[in-house]
């Protein structure tokens, strides 16, 4: 097997446009740029579903499907208003969200499929890819928010929750669960250094 | 504090949770709203959902060798959707399993809200999103209930669908490769109910590609088939015609 690094210290790293290039020209049906996208950012979307989901099985289904709606709605993608990676890991995102609140709703109806959802993580990241300098910053940036910060920021982006739902899970008011989530984001933001 | 200053700060300070998926249904389409007449947000968004990406990219790993075949199998099956329309190139007959999602996607393509759906950067999609209206949140809170339920709903060389939602109460009709009626007539929908009293339930017709999302007037509860009519234009409050689709919901 072969790990195939998103974005981090290979060619890709600098030319953050190559992804998005890669999109445009799979807008427009062609199937070599869209090979060529699968082995740069599948890795990243695999990865990222599976520390939502933490089931393999679903996690595999639920990349698949991601993958092939980049595909399928790669014209929808406007490269003036952001980049192909945004577009892609925040489809990935959401559709693994999507997935744990509808196993949330299967839950809160029969309470024996809420089971899968407490089961322990599995690691998804291998040690070679621990060093990598990416994941080392975004570690970093991580570590470097407040205590209650970064259990906002991962409640809501680990573990799919709504800001409502950290909240409550918190017992902090809605409010300030908004406002935790943001300036976590902001904060992360500005340790990665990331500028529009 | 004006109340206006006082609604504004309230939706803006979602851009944090609209960022990383972390809204419900609902606040997702109030601030979208919010985001299409805020500049400011524009640009904060980008650099919030920006780091949302930089972190999930941060999660890399091995995939599966298969899945490569198995996706690039897949899209040679996939149409594609075409740029600036809802509508998708000739799509295979779609399998049982894959129904209601297509559905979904479909009907969240002619809601403009596709991209959202999907976690496509909504906000670059504005002038989509402007056109999201009372309607457009009332199909998202349908398509996106626990327990939507799909009927097929044959249509003489047109896919329809009548979505509905029993929590929400309401049933919407999305349909694809609908012509556009004939000169001076309308498609009208009608709940049935079961003594067999047709109710007027909206007047529509497809858009530009032949694709419609029509929230259903009427309450589920009592509806016990759904129709579509050709009438006159301004519709009609008793069928005039013999429906060209129907579909019992029970």
């Amino acid at each position: 097997m072969t790990v195939i690094p998103f974005d981090v210290q290979s060619p890709t790293v600098g030319d953050p446009d190559k992804v998005t290039r890669l999109l445009v020209e799979t807008s427009r049906g062609d199937e070599a740029a869209f090979r060529e996208l699968y082995d740069l950012v599948s890795g990243a979307v695999f990865g990222l579903v599976r520390r939502v989901l933490r089931d393999p099985a679903q996690s595999e289904e639920v990349t698949q499907d991601v993958l092939v709606e980049v595909w399928r709605l790669a014209a929808r993608f406007d490269p003036e208003k952001g980049s192909g990676k945004t577009w892609i890991m925040m489809m990935a995102h959401r559709r693994a969200v999507d997935r744990v609140r509808s196993a949330q709703a299967s839950t809160d109806r029969d309470f024996k499929y809420g089971v899968a959802l407490h089961e322990p993580a599995h690691d998804a990241v291998s040690s070679e890819v621990e060093t990598r300098f990416e994941q080392k910053q975004v570690r970093r940036a991580l570590d470097e928010l407040t205590d209650t910060q970064r259990s906002a920021i991962e409640l809501a982006y680990y573990k799919g929750y709504t800001h409502t739902q950290v909240a409550e899970s918190l017992g902090i008011p809605l409010g300030t669960a908004k406002t935790r989530v943001r300036d976590g984001l902001i904060h992360l933001r500005d340790a990665m250094g990331v500028t529009s | 504090m004006s109340n206006a200053t006082t609604e504004h700060d309230d939706v803006h300070l979602l851009i944090g949770a609209y960022a990383i998926d972390a809204v419900d249904d609902l606040e997702r389409a109030r601030f979208e709203r919010h985001l299409a007449n805020c500049a400011d947000c524009t640009i904060e968004l980008r650099e919030l959902a920006d780091t949302g990406a930089r972190i999930g990219a941060a999660e890399v790993a091995t995939v599966p060798i298969a899945m490569r075949e198995a996706v690039f199998a897949r899209i040679q099956t996939t149409p594609q959707v075409v740029p600036g329309s809802d509508r998708l190139i000739a799509a295979p007959a779609p399998s049982r399993s894959r129904w209601a999602l297509r559905a979904l996607g479909a009907t969240a393509a002619v809601l403009g809200i596709g991209a959202a759906s999907f976690g496509a950067l909504a906000y670059t999609q504005s002038q989509e999103i402007q056109t999201l209206s009372a309607d457009g949140e009332i199909m998202s809170s349908i398509v996106n209930s626990p327990d939507l339920q799909t009927k097929a709903m044959p249509m003489d060389g047109a896919t329809s669908t009548i979505m509905m939602s029993p929590t929400v109460g309401k049933a919407m009709m999305v349909a694809s490769g609908v012509p556009a009626p004939p000169a001076g007539k309308t498609y009208e929908l009608w709940t049935i109910t079961s003594d067999g009293t047709a109710r007027p339930a909206g007047t529509w017709a497809p858009g530009p590609h032949g694709g419609a999302a029509v929230p259903i007037d009427g309450d589920l509860a009592t509806t016990t088939a759904v129709a579509v009519t050709v009438e006159p234009k301004g519709g009609s409050t008793t069928p005039t015609t013999a429906p060209i689709a129907k579909v019992t919901m029970a």
